[in-house]
């Protein structure tokens, strides 16, 4: 209940958000918020169940693609098309899942990353029917069905972006308190003993991998359609490789942090190269910081925070990492 | 823990310090330029003393505040930093009356997400008037979508991909520089008819460009009666083209077309010689094969025929204008990029020229772009109803001197070349 109550007031805030800031900011908070979710649903595989993926963006894109083609190519209407897009990366997850969670570890992040390459490369190399490296422009919103809102204007894209992403966030919650979401974190911590419980890991597994996947999916048709365009670039290893960051610089498996880890560093880097031209190395030695100073992420703030007040008490009753700070 | 903790409280504080220490050491290396605001008037003729107060004062510049879109991280910095070299190089020294250009740099690094990203915070926060820059053919297609939309003009400086400035494109876009296929189609109708070589081959690097541009290459070779008899495509930035080169048989094949660039471009020169296939069999080459690496190229590249934009030794006063600032600025010989982002800038500072710095008609602005004819370093150049420029087209011959210096030397000029161009 406390959880719902408290993504409600975020929600209420982000929505009332447009009111204070220029249009610029609303277009990059639309942008910040897909990236959050994306990295939100990343940690349900990577936190949660301990697998490493470099590959999430194929999903992302995938679902881009997907969407976009359909409406360029076949002039399918938006909503239909979404829904197709999102459908084919899950279909794409579901087949690549079974095979991909059977290894572990660096295993399962070459093998990712070897999938998002292939997807990558059917993207730039399939001129013909991708656009190759031009992408897909000219790629139309979906018209709502309330006739006085029009999407083209940004705030409303925002507002529509944000009741998606907010039920993304409610139900990727959900899911993860859920027998199933806690049973995962079993999976992480001793696989064996949960073999020995009678569960079947190599299910939850995949499971972990497709919901990923599908909040991927989602994100990257949010993203799709406010650029209008999609592009080899959202399907780049590169953006998995962002987002797995922002998993670990958000804490691995507290959900919140990835998400505001995603959000945040897609805001600094994106100002951060207006300001100088060094911005890759200033980004470098942000995660080295965050890194050294907060081993446990963003989400062992609140754990500091809590255990600094009460560090008078005998130590070793706390966590000094706070990996699941939010949940505790 | 309490240790612990202060370690960790003191660790941050050194590291916040030494990132402050870093961040203001790594101010923008290029500072923002500002043409100088124009000299103060002369005295006032003895009239009457108020209104010789007022003509005493210094009419207001009109800013102008360019946003320049270039990647400076990624595998395409080298190219972007040289192209914003030229851009700047011209504001430096050419100075618009009553008008304060201001350019705002922002880093695409090559990518088509961050290039729209930083084109959203260049229009929407600094609130630039225009666009200019881009590399690589990737980031222009969604670039043009989004000048379109956004009502901002865009003028590409490098880029060449044909998508964006066919029939149906956005009156928002301008390129200066030549699209893909431009320099290709010519070298297809020369290859074939003025060097009479009509069993050629291909080899260009396997993506969006080297596509385009043997594409269109191939196409005017085969109009003008040559034969193509084998398409190499070996991926992007090969530099061992041994698999390639053996699929060309020097019994049959006499010439061979190779879009490849940097070190790729000096390691195909030099295979050929090893493959025993040069100087049997003439390369000829497009736009950007020697940008930056004819020297390095050597010997190898003695004989190559070139279809290029611009060349060192033109000899027009507008490129000598052109070398001189590059010797005094910088020194030494400018490769291909800086002179396209020179003549791009000038482009931009004509138009802003003719309207007296004042962009907030954009159409106006829009008609004063496709109104331009002038003479760069390169030559002429116009724009066609499209918004793609209309330039020459040179085709060069590399020469190796007595002292072993390798220079290009113009041999054909083929004027006002279209993107549609066919021989008359």
């Amino acid at each position: 209940m406390r959880r719902e109550l408290l993504i409600l007031i975020a929600a209420v805030i982000l929505a009332l958000l447009p009111r204070f800031i220029s249009t610029y900011w609303v277009g990059l908070m639309t942008q910040a918020l897909i990236f959050g979710a994306f990295a939100m649903g990343l940690d349900l595989l990577v936190g949660y169940t301990g697998l490493l993926s470099l590959g999430h963006a194929a999903f992302f894109g995938l679902a881009g693609y997907g969407a976009a083609l359909a409406i360029t190519r076949w002039s399918l209407d938006p909503w239909l098309a979404a829904g197709l897009g999102i459908g084919l990366s899950v279909l794409v997850a579901l087949a690549y899942a079974p095979l991909a969670v059977r290894l572990g570890g660096l295993a399962l992040l070459t093998v990712t990353l070897a999938f998002g390459q292939v997807v990558w490369g059917l993207a730039t190399r399939w001129t013909t029917f991708t656009g190759g490296e031009n992408g897909v422009p000219g790629v139309s919103r979906p018209v709502l069905p309330i006739s006085s809102l029009d999407i083209a204007d940004p705030i409303i894209y925002y507002w529509f972006s944000l009741f998606w992403i907010v039920l993304l966030v409610f139900l990727i919650s959900r899911f993860a308190h859920s027998p199933v979401g806690l049973s995962l974190l079993g999976v992480r911590d001793s696989e064996t003993r949960m073999l020995a419980l009678g569960y079947n890991v190599h299910r939850r597994k995949v499971t972990a991998f497709v919901v990923a996947a599908a909040v991927g999916a989602v994100c990257g048709i949010l993203s799709t359609y406010f650029n209008k365009f999609v592009g080899p670039g959202s399907l780049d290893w590169r953006l998995s490789a962002q987002m797995l960051l922002s998993v670990v610089i958000g804490g691995p498996g507290s959900l919140w942090g990835p998400f505001v880890a995603g959000s945040g560093l897609f805001i600094i880097r994106t100002q951060l190269v207006g300001e100088t031209q060094r911005w890759v190395m200033v980004l470098g030695f942000l995660y080295i910081i965050t890194v050294l100073v907060l081993p446990g992420g963003l989400a062992s703030i609140p754990v500091r925070i809590r255990n600094r007040r009460i560090s008078t008490l005998p130590s070793g009753t706390f966590d000094s990492t706070g990996g699941e700070g939010g949940d505790v | 823990m309490n240790i612990q903790f202060r370690n960790a409280r003191t660790a941050c504080r050194t590291l916040g310090l030494t990132a402050g220490l870093i961040l203001s050491a790594c101010q923008p290396a290029q500072p923002e330029a500002t043409a100088a605001p124009p000299a103060a008037t002369e005295a006032p003729a003895p009239a009457d003393t108020e209104e010789a107060m007022v003509e005493t004062e210094e009419p207001m510049p009109t800013a102008v505040k360019i946003g320049v879109l270039n990647p400076t991280t990624g595998g395409l910095a080298f190219f972007g930093e040289l192209s914003n070299q030229g851009i700047q190089l011209y504001f430096d020294n050419n100075r618009i009356e009553s008008v304060d250009v201001e350019l705002v740099y922002a880093d695409t690094a090559g990518d088509p997400q961050q290039a729209l990203d930083q084109a959203r915070r260049l229009v929407e926060q600094e609130e630039v008037d225009f666009l200019m820059g881009l590399v690589n053919s990737a980031v222009v297609v969604p670039l043009a979508q989004f000048a379109d939309e956004a009502q901002v003009p865009l003028l590409t400086v490098i880029a060449g991909a044909q998508a964006p400035l066919g029939p149906n494109s956005s009156p928002y876009v301008f390129r200066s520089a030549m699209a893909n296929g431009q320099q290709d189609r010519p070298l297809g109708w020369y290859t074939a008819s003025e060097l009479g070589l009509t069993q050629g081959a291909t080899a260009a690097w396997d993506f969006l460009v080297g596509e385009e541009r043997a594409g269109s290459f191939a196409e005017m070779f085969t109009d003008t009666g040559g034969t193509i008899l084998t398409e190499q495509k070996p991926p992007l930035g090969t530099t061992d083209y041994g698999p390639y080169l053996s699929q060309i048989d020097p019994s049959a094949i006499e010439v061979v077309y190779a879009f490849f660039a940097g070190p790729g471009a000096i390691s195909f020169l030099q295979q050929m010689g090893e493959f025993g296939l040069s100087p049997d069999i003439q390369v000829v080459a497009s736009g950007y094969f020697t940008a930056g690496v004819l020297g390095a190229m050597g010997g190898s590249a003695e004989g190559l025929v070139q279809a290029a934009q611009y060349t060192t030794v033109l000899d027009t006063p507008e490129n000598k204008t052109f070398l001189e600032l590059y010797e005094a600025q910088i020194g030494g010989e400018p490769s291909v990029y800086v002179e396209e982002g020179y003549l791009g800038a000038e482009v931009a500072a004509r138009a802003i020229e003719s309207l007296g710095g004042d962009l907030s008609d954009i159409q106006a602005f829009l008609d004063a772009l496709a109104g331009l004819d002038f003479d760069g370093p390169s030559g002429p150049i116009r724009f066609d109803k499209n918004g793609q420029s209309v330039r020459n087209v040179y085709i060069t011959r590399v020469v190796v001197g007595e002292d072993g210096t390798v220079q290009h030397e113009v041999i054909y000029v083929i004027e006002d070349v279209t993107l549609d161009w066919t021989p008359e």
